[in-house]
């Protein structure tokens, strides 16, 4: 009984990130496409919205097109961050973020508050996905 | 106190695989309570635009209904009807889903809602200004619908997966962790008091022996 209660809850754990993507894509690639999208872990196909690429297009240099990698990962992991903080990573999506929320951002990751997660969702639902990670002992 | 697991053995080697169960329930638990939480939050979000989304829909069928009635006015019931009959189909939506955290959420996408008076399909020569109106108002309409339809769908789906994340965070930290930590309490008092048995035994084993 115990047996399979605990299979169960591993297989949770482990479906916890099935809808991140097999492989992210650029803005660049993204915004020359018709219908952009991208296949997902669960084999799912998963669109984006033109208007939120366009929007993203505007807020990143055009030189980092390229660097800005979607979907942007919000990583919530409480053991790490603490909870209600998620980071963002890489220098382009941070450069986004950061300009959605009116924030200063220097290095390649950004730490963002429960708030600042909602206003990010808000502005950009389908170019935004959330990631659980939890630590390694 | 909480339910002990049956049937357990109070062995070293049990207690080290329960203590693993222990601290994956843990982590279970904390990641779920984490998509729970942003699945509440996701809800929340698209509570609100449910909110504004209604209130269009319902103030854009409210506008166009008045101007068809004024329209029915001007023209007349059955010649209305016929012009609507005349109409050409209603513009596509194209239909697509997104992933929320694992929850495929619909996205309806009106691919074009204005159309010309000429683009609408009805003669011009024996309708009125008012059944330009009336189309022009219910095609403004038929928008905030289907934004309406998607929003409410998503909250319906949420709303589901919310319950089922809750359901199993609840089960985790009510039910599963507090008896496995019983069971490791209990299987630690064991094995302490046969321990302490032993020490005993030996003890008295020693008081004999020296006895003779």
């Amino acid at each position: 009984m115990e047996d399979r209660t605990f299979r169960i809850l591993a297989k949770q754990i482990r479906a916890l990130n099935r809808h991140l993507a097999i492989e992210k894509r650029s803005l660049r690639e993204l915004l020359r496409e018709e219908k952009p999208a991208i296949r997902l872990r669960d084999g799912e196909l998963h669109r984006f919205k033109r208007a939120e690429l366009e929007k993203l297009a505007k807020l990143v240099p055009e030189h980092l097109h390229g660097a800005l990698r979607l979907p942007i990962y919000i990583e919530l992991s409480s053991d790490r961050f603490g909870k209600g903080t998620a980071r963002i990573a890489g220098r382009a999506e941070c450069i986004a973020v950061a300009k959605i929320l009116e924030k200063s951002c220097e290095g390649e990751e950004l730490f963002i508050y429960k708030p600042e997660i909602r206003i990010l969702r808000r502005e950009l639902p389908t170019t935004t996905q959330y990631m659980f990670t939890t630590a390694l002992d | 106190m909480a339910d002990l697991i049956e049937g357990v053995n109070p062995t070293r080697m049990e207690l080290l695989k329960l203590k693993t169960k222990v601290k994956l329930a843990k982590k279970g638990h904390r990641l779920l309570k984490e998509k729970r939480d942003a699945l509440i939050m996701e809800f929340f979000n698209i509570l609100e635009e449910a909110k504004g989304a209604r209130r269009q829909a319902e103030a854009r069928l409210r506008e166009a209904f008045n101007a068809l009635i004024l329209a029915q006015a001007s023209m007349g019931v059955m010649k209305v009807t016929q012009c609507a009959y005349a109409a050409k189909e209603t513009p596509g939506i194209e239909t697509y889903t997104r992933s929320i955290m694992g929850v495929r959420v619909p996205v309806l996408e009106l691919q074009e809602t204005s159309r010309s008076v000429i683009e609408r399909g009805y003669g011009l020569a024996d309708t009125t200004s008012q059944l330009d109106e009336a189309a022009a108002r219910f095609e403004e309409a038929l928008a905030a619908v289907v934004q309406l339809a998607e929003v409410e769908r998503s909250i319906k789906l949420l709303a589901k997966e919310i319950e089922s994340t809750k359901r199993r965070v609840n089960a985790l930290e009510n039910v599963l962790i507090p008896r496995l930590e019983a069971t490791v309490k209990y299987i630690k008092m064991r094995l302490d008091e046969m321990e302490r048995e032993n020490f005993f035994k030996l003890k008295r084993i020693k008081a004999i022996m020296e006895a003779r």
